[in-house]
């Protein structure tokens, strides 16, 4: 069994409004970005003033833009994750990172996330881009306890920004950065338990949505948007024929943010109701694997007893969900 | 089904998008993004719906086919003929 002791989440604070990508001239107005993808306003962790002057052209440049460091974000969710634990870093045995948008090809992110934590742990990355939050929590379910430490901090930090073309209004749009921290243990019970994991991936589409080195965010922008409301659709839908975990408490569902028209979609294929989806994709944009967990940390103190339903797709291409409780175990 | 039953049928899905439209008006020809000025990332969901309604398979990589009216039905009727 797995059980979810704290959950956290971090964004910079400088925001990339509608209004700022229309004075960039690439034949964009708030009120079209809004139409289209549902989005208001992204963070970032570069600054606007470079972004303006640079359109971020060439990405390995984008360090001297930021005003803060990926492991810094990473650092920051984590601390919240542990306090809500009610942990210490020196109490977690394992650092797992991954996402889309490492700030190094090596070492791994978790790496440089476990130093700022300040600990000597075992450190490695599993990524499957958007996916990977869903990804990492299904290898953990997989694992026997007694090949664990007491206390894993999985993290996703995405200076998602950072690889963006700033002049393609395509991509310009849906990206934010952000980071999100867990921590998970099958070894120490919590009232927070994993029901079910899952992770596939069809690797024929490998070459849908790619960041190649040193490049820019890239995707089929149609075939991914039906991939995405298709997978999520069949996830969401697995999980709810299971039913209710939580009796007579709250069900929510929580996608991946690629964007807001992708997740109403969903809900309304579905017949989710507003009030069992939670999401921050209009004020946070498209965080990668970051996104989901961070709805779910921001929603964490809010939500009282409740079934979780998190179904998260992405480059791959991959596809997983966690199926938890929140409360209902003592 | 006849081209012109599924093209019959294509536009009454297409109605809650056509407020303003003239029906006449629409051709083979017509654009669903530049001349019925849909969201490009709605027309996502219309071949999904597409695909509920005549009971087919619209690949992910099929949906810019869904670009012009006529397109979308030679498309719909491809994958009926496929599939009968």
């Amino acid at each position: 069994m797995l059980y979810l002791h704290g959950i956290g989440h971090f964004h910079p604070e400088t925001i990339i409004d509608n209004a700022f990508l229309a004075s960039l001239e690439i034949g964009v107005d708030p009120n079209w970005i809004e139409e289209r993808v549902g989005i208001t306003e992204r963070r970032t962790s570069l600054s606007l003033d470079y972004i303006r002057r640079t359109r971020n052209q060439d990405t390995r440049a984008s360090a001297e833009g930021s005003t803060i460091s990926t492991i810094d974000m990473g650092r920051e969710a984590a601390q919240i994750a542990l306090r809500r634990a009610g942990l210490a870093a020196s109490d977690v045995g394992m650092v797992i990172a991954g996402g889309c948008t490492p700030e190094m090809l090596i070492p791994a992110e978790a790496s440089r996330v476990a130093a700022a934590l300040g600990i000597e742990v075992q450190a490695l990355d599993v990524q499957a881009a958007c996916a990977s939050f869903a990804t990492q929590v299904h290898f953990l379910n997989q694992m026997r306890p007694e090949a664990l430490p007491d206390f894993v901090l999985i993290v996703s930090v995405e200076a998602f920004t950072r690889t963006i073309n700033y002049g393609d209004r395509g991509s310009a749009v849906l990206f934010g950065d952000g980071a999100s921290a867990a921590i998970f243990s099958s070894n120490i019970a919590s009232p927070n338990q994993v029901l079910s994991t899952s992770f596939m991936a069809d690797p024929a589409g490998y070459d849908k949505v790619t960041i190649p080195a040193g490049g820019h965010f890239e995707q089929e922008g149609h075939a991914v948007q039906m991939f995405a409301i298709r997978k999520t659709s069949e996830l969401f839908e697995r999980m709810r024929q299971s039913g209710n975990a939580a009796g007579e408490g709250k069900q929510v569902f929580i996608g991946h943010q690629a964007n807001l028209r992708m997740l109403q979609s969903v809900c309304k294929r579905l017949g989710i109701p507003e009030n069992e989806h939670l999401s921050n994709v209009r004020k946070f944009g498209n965080c990668g694997a970051a996104g989901a967990p961070s709805v779910l940390s921001q929603n964490w103190d809010a939500l009282g007893n409740a079934s979780i339903n998190m179904a998260v797709v992405g480059s791959g291409l991959a596809w997983g969900s966690v199926r938890m409780t929140k409360n209902l175990v003592s | 089904m006849t081209r012109d039953d599924v093209r019959r049928s294509f536009i009454e899905l297409l109605r809650p998008e056509l407020k303003g439209v003239d029906l006449s008006s629409i051709t083979d020809a017509t654009s669903l993004l530049t001349d019925l000025n849909i969201n490009s990332l709605r027309l996502v969901d219309i071949a999904l719906e597409a695909e509920d309604r005549f009971g087919i398979r619209v690949d992910n990589e099929a949906v810019d086919r869904f670009f012009t009216v006529g397109g979308a039905v030679d498309m719909i009727l491809e994958r009926k003929l496929a599939a009968a």
